[in-house]
């Protein structure tokens, strides 16, 4: 899908070769073929959590889900009046919500262990939006990014790798190829436009989420003051650990409070500047840790850095993979998994 | 983007490529699709209040996308400002007349992310629309005669505010009943609960902003 290289640059104005030049990159960025090992990585560690927050969403599915329950359908047919959403737990009885649940729960698993990934990844996305439409006003950050994590891996081939879908293909590959064969059989990095769309697709709304949600907090004197952290780790029913020595140092809260904001606001651009993403990812890991251990969120925290795994570079996934998924070349010149 | 950052394209298998017009076709529809998403994901966001009414008749135009996909969200973790927490405090009558009161959500329930969904809820009440408020308090108040068989329930809601930094330092803590206000939202019987109520004229025309819709999250809830 790149571009047509018969075309006359030569003989193109500036404005043509500004453009042709334009569009040359958006194509290298979007589609150029690329390992799928993140996508991989990232099926396992979303399906986890997402089965961890259905079975959650399970201690309490009348309260959860029913009509009469803290999502009344009274309360959720008024927010949603006029909003195109969706969810199948409309249409489940009362009766049959827990088998219907476990049924869920069922294919999350597949989808984890990545088995018919093609299927179950967008099975686990519908799964996911439909808990989360049905019980809207139970859900918060940790529900938006499982949402948009599992779109793009519905998109991209997230099955490829460490899944049970690719073990059958190599044992099938393994099992057509005649015995005198085998010890030269090779497992080819399959490279994919889709999984290059799928990574970058997360990258940009990484950008898009922590761009707005420095935007959003420039608009608080507290995040000016340098007093937002102390709000933050002030309320009670958050607090995890009590952080009320850190009255005793209010520039330490100030400075942190700096720092969130300047790395917020900076990410979209820092973040593609090579040198620079590395601090950048790590800046958020260590927030995110800080907002999971002290703030009771662990769940979210835990799921915006799984997401950082997109800004990996797949040799690096495979790396920290270890051994059994490590690239080698082989002889001839062709990556192996 | 810097070339060395490209992914490689060594070890690529050649497929059989479909006729050059269905080719051109499909990447014109994979670009258009990629172009309307990623302005989708920018301009729902931007909707958020404060917003020009250009941004936000924009999104009216493409909700239905974000409502459908489930990417109906301000990201506004903590902003403008964290603020104080908003809980529920109840009162169960049952049928013998004896009495139980508790608070929603309640610290002691686990796991952690159990808590932090009921956490959500009551949230909502501050957070969400304000027409709504009282099918929220309807909503909880009907789980609670659901779940207990209570004949009467009383709701009071709660505002837990953050204690300053100097109000710590001079001894206070961060439960003192000084850092509560209540205000009480009222009592419901499970008849009344049973009988439909019609929200306010407004709530059918009210355009429920990103994440005023299909999420509650207090953390981003404050500028609404």
């Amino acid at each position: 899908m790149s571009g047509d290289s018969s075309t006359p640059v030569a003989a193109t104005s500036g404005v043509d070769q500004s453009i042709f030049r334009m569009w040359t990159r958006w194509n290298e960025f979007w589609f150029t073929p690329a390992d799928p090992i993140s996508l991989g990585v990232l099926r396992v560690l979303t399906g986890a959590m997402l089965i961890y927050s259905t079975i959650v969403w399970g201690i309490d599915l009348p309260g959860f889900l029913g009509a009469d329950g803290w999502n009344s359908k009274e309360l959720i047919e008024a927010l949603q009046r006029n909003d195109r959403t969706f969810s199948f737990w409309w249409d489940v009885p009362s009766e049959t919500m827990s088998t219907v649940h476990w049924w869920c729960i069922g294919i999350l698993a597949l989808f984890c262990v990545g088995l018919c990934t093609r299927l179950t990844s967008v099975a686990a996305y519908v799964i996911h939006v439909s808990y989360c439409q049905r019980a809207a006003v139970a859900t918060f950050g940790l529900d938006q990014i499982l949402g948009i994590l599992l779109l793009y891996l519905a998109i991209g081939p997230a099955g490829a790798t460490c899944s049970v879908d690719n073990l059958i293909r190599r044992a099938w590959r393994w099992i057509r190829t005649p015995a005198a064969a085998r010890a030269a059989l090779t497992n080819p990095i399959r490279y994919s436009v889709s999984a290059n769309l799928a990574l970058r697709l997360i990258q940009v709304h990484y950008c898009v989420i922590y761009f707005f949600a420095a935007s959003g907090k420039m608009l608080g004197d507290p995040w000016w003051t340098g007093d937002a952290l102390w709000l933050a780790v002030a309320n009670y029913e958050y607090q995890s650990f009590d952080l009320t020595w850190l009255a005793w140092f209010p520039e330490l809260v100030q400075l942190m409070t700096h720092i969130i904001i300047a790395w917020e606001l900076s990410f979209a651009y820092l973040v593609w500047v090579r040198p620079l993403r590395p601090i950048m990812l790590t800046v958020g890991v260590l927030m995110h840790l800080g907002i999971g251990a002290f703030l009771g969120m662990w769940t979210f925290g835990s799921m915006m850095i799984v997401g950082y795994i997109a800004f990996l570079k797949p040799e690096t996934v495979r790396w920290l993979l270890g051994r059994p998924f490590r690239c080698r070349p082989t002889l001839s010149g062709e990556p192996t998994i | 983007m810097a070339s060395s950052e490209l992914p490689k394209t060594s070890g690529v298998s050649p497929a059989p490529e479909p006729p050059r017009t269905l080719r051109g076709l499909g990447i014109a529809l994979l670009n258009g699709w990629l172009i309307f998403h990623l302005f989708a994901i920018v301009i729902c966001p931007a909707s958020v209040e404060p917003s020009s009414r250009l941004i936000q008749r924009t999104f009216e135009a493409v909700a239905p996308y974000h409502h459908a996909l489930f990417l109906n969200h301000g990201f506004r973790f903590f902003g403008p400002e964290p603020g104080p927490s908003t809980l529920v405090a109840y009162q169960l009558e049952s049928g013998d007349g004896t009495t139980k009161s508790g608070r929603i959500p309640n610290r002691s329930i686990v796991p952690r992310l159990y808590y932090h969904r009921h956490f959500m809820l009551t949230e909502f009440l501050s957070n969400g629309p304000e027409n709504l408020e009282p099918l929220v308090a309807r909503a909880i108040a009907r789980n609670l005669c659901r779940e207990s068989g209570a004949v009467r329930v009383t709701l009071t809601k709660v505002e837990h505010i953050p204690a300053s930094m100097d109000e710590i330092k001079s001894g206070l803590s961060l439960n003192d009943p000084s850092t509560f206000r209540e205000t009480l939202i009222g009592t419901f019987t499970p008849e009344e609960l049973r009988r439909p109520i019609v929200p306010a004229a407004d709530a059918a025309s009210t355009n429920i902003r990103p994440d005023e819709s299909g999420s509650n999250d207090p953390e981003e809830s404050h500028e609404r």
